[in-house]
């Protein structure tokens, strides 16, 4: 009695651990159109491909081992499911697109091949054209699905390219696609920091009066002053949520640092240029400034401690903690929007950069790249899976890179944006 | 006068005493020579018996050694194959059942549990007759101990089989922050043959893609056939808890 009894205690109990973490193989395709439908909507699964594979969790399957025709449906009963298995498929993307006036309607459904489940499905409307422009929707519904987090399309990039002798400031889609300038091509522009909603962008612009800060559109168009000061304004960012300073509650604020005193600081600005405070009061210098996704904090870079080091201000009392120990030359801190990490630039021992980690909690230090010329100024992604820098890998200059957080998966953002430095990620954007 | 003995200047005593020294060493030898060498032992009057006494507090009955049993082997009936080391949370897990096995000897609990073990059997059985067959024919002749390692041997080989040539795969769309914290139950359940009859979430983990990714290396796996012992058993379902 007691024995049956035992054993049937047990058999609910034994346990299975160490999974193999593999990209999940996916195959996209579209439902056969002839004529101008057709080539829209092979031009949007050939966006959608690239940018779901540049997230790192996805095996796109090559087209030309595919045995299901081309001519095969997205309904359930249409699809020969022994043939999407046979080449290994575990989701199935299908795309098809409908005319709808001057418009296209595009519509994906997203399936598990193994147990011909529909996971998911939606449609959205794109101008007739400009299909491959739904392909930013499709990728984050996808990552959605099968990740539980959203994906990180609903942003774009900005950064500063390098033009004959001027910088000028630009920006770009998440997958590197649809490049768009912000400052005029006779500029001296650097440091671009993303205003509040994504649709305005601060920079320094340099002449031989200063280094000031400045507020555009993202399309361009007139600048707005917002920090000139005598010396340097430089560096700007752009809380992510409200802050409380001093017993005030703001809804954004504005990180700069500021020489105008002598020796540079940070101070904290309300959105137009106005300055709230001052954050900083020590001699050494204090710059490149990132919020914690809370806003109760600020990463930056000080060399108090008699090398360029990472430091953490807290906003309740200005108390500093510095966070890295190791290397003699950490800069650019960038904070992760989950608030566990801080990805960082340093100098390693070979005298070359390399991008880092470090825990808030345990200011442990992970390493992300190595051995690939210099890489630098981090920034991340709004879901915080991924990080894009500049890199000199390529021996041609800085190009932009991008990859996962854990350091893996490295890809060229665009060949196409030439020498691009300085890149920072939009937080979501509203489509 | 040179080279004369010294022993002639010696006292007359001296040489008296030397020769009473010699004549006794030649009576003891001879003595020796004529009885053998070896004088008869006396018989003890009573046997002599040495006792260990522990002194202090007695130690407790827990911590005396386990005896050790013996494994009645069976031939030519279980041919179990080479395996992997059972893992610790198997060995917990065995440890905890033989904990649980000791209360439930000695508490209430026991009846209550044969019922639900009564109404859980899906073979068919009535309740009484599961209560009859948990020492019958199923068990052959194997002990409670062998049948609970038997056991322990199986869901360890069905744990490695989920995992077998690189069965066991997760979607690299999990972070890795969401890897820390996945757990799911999932409910199997093999025939006689090994065959998968039936694989089904029991407790989800929260993460959907997780949940699909365990069901299907459960269903793509290749289990042993369970020992004939404890098949009847094991038809009625196992639960495996799966970690990333």
């Amino acid at each position: 009695m007691i024995l049956a009894l035992s054993l049937s205690l047990l058999a609910s109990d034994f346990e299975v651990s160490g999974a193999t973490v593999a990209a999940y193989p996916i195959a996209v395709t579209e439902v056969a159109a002839a004529g101008a439908m057709g080539l829209a909507s092979a031009s949007l699964r050939q966006r959608v491909e690239p940018m779901l594979g540049m997230t790192g969790m996805f095996r796109l399957l090559d087209r030309a081992s595919f045995l299901a025709p081309a001519s095969e449906g997205d309904q359930t009963g249409d699809i020969n499911w022994d043939a999407w298995k046979q080449v290994g498929a575990r989701g199935l993307l299908k795309l098809r697109l409908k005319a709808a006036g001057e418009q296209t309607v595009v519509m994906w459904r997203l399936f598990d091949a193994g147990t011909q489940n529909l996971l998911t499905e939606g449609q959205t409307k794109a101008p007739k054209g400009q299909e491959a422009l739904a392909a930013e929707k499709i990728a984050d519904a996808i990552i959605l699905r099968l990740s539980g987090e959203p994906g990180p399309f609903a942003s774009r990039i900005a950064f500063a390219r390098r033009e004959g002798r001027n910088t000028s400031i630009w920006t770009t889609a998440s997958d590197g696609s649809n490049l768009q300038r912000v400052t005029d091509r006779k500029s001296l522009s650097i440091l671009p920091a993303w205003g509040a909603g994504g649709q305005s962008l601060y920079f320094t612009h340099l002449t031989d009066k200063g280094q000031h800060l400045y507020l555009s559109g993202i399309a361009g168009g007139p600048w707005k002053g917002i920090a000139r000061h005598p010396g340097s304004n430089a560096g700007a960012a752009m809380s992510r949520s409200s802050v409380t300073l001093k017993g005030t509650t703001y809804k954004r604020l504005l990180a700069l640092a500021l020489s105008k005193d002598g020796n540079t600081e940070l101070y904290a600005l309300t959105p137009g240029g106005e300055i709230v405070a001052r954050l900083t009061d020590h001699w050494a210098i204090d710059c490149s400034p990132s919020w914690s996704p809370d806003g109760a904090s600020i990463a930056f870079v000080s060399n108090r401690g008699g090398s360029p080091q990472i430091y953490a201000l807290s906003l309740a009392d200005l108390s500093v903690r510095r966070l890295t120990f190791k290397g003699n030359y950490n800069q650019t801190p960038a904070w992760s929007p989950r608030g566990d990490l801080i990805a960082f630039s340093g100098r390693d021992e070979r005298n070359v950069f390399d991008l880092f980690t470090v825990d808030i909690k345990t200011l442990n230090i992970k390493r992300l790249t190595q051995a690939q010329g210099h890489n630098q100024e981090p920034s991340w992604a709004p879901n915080g899976r991924l990080l894009v820098f500049s890199s000199s890998r390529n021996g041609k200059g800085s190009r932009l890179y991008v990859m996962r957080e854990d350091g893996r998966h490295h890809r060229l953002l665009n060949p196409k944006l030439g020498a691009a430095t300085t890149p920072r990620w939009s937080g979501f954007i509203q489509r | 006068m040179i080279g004369r003995p010294a022993n002639r200047h010696l006292p007359s005593g001296w040489r008296k005493a030397i020769g009473v020294s010699i004549s006794l060493h030649v009576a003891v030898v001879l003595s020796l020579v004529l009885t053998g060498g070896e004088a008869p032992a006396k018989p003890l009057q009573h046997a002599i018996i040495a006792e260990l006494v522990a002194k202090g507090e007695p130690q407790k009955k827990k911590e005396l050694p386990r005896r050790v049993r013996t494994q009645r082997k069976k031939p030519g009936k279980i041919k179990p194959k080479p395996r992997k080391a059972v893992s610790k949370a198997t060995q917990d897990t065995a440890a905890a059942a033989l904990k649980r096995l000791d209360a439930l000897a000695a508490g209430e609990e026991a009846n209550d549990a044969l019922a639900r073990l009564g109404t859980q059997d899906q073979t068919g059985d009535k309740p009484s007759d599961a209560k009859g067959k948990a020492e019958g024919s199923d068990q052959g002749t194997l002990s409670q101990g062998e049948l609970l390692s038997l056991q322990n041997n199986y869901l360890s080989q069905v744990g490695q089989a989920i995992k077998a040539d690189g069965n066991y795969k997760i979607s690299d769309t999990i972070s890795s922050a969401e890897r820390i914290r996945l757990s799911a139950i999932l409910f199997l359940r093999i025939g006689r043959q090994g065959q998968l009859l039936e694989a089904r979430l029991e407790q989800g983990s929260g993460h959907d893609q997780f949940d699909r990714d365990i069901l299907s290396a459960a269903r793509s796996a290749s289990y042993p056939a369970p020992p004939k012992e404890i098949a009847k058993r094991l038809s009625t379902g196992i639960r495996g808890t799966f970690r990333p």
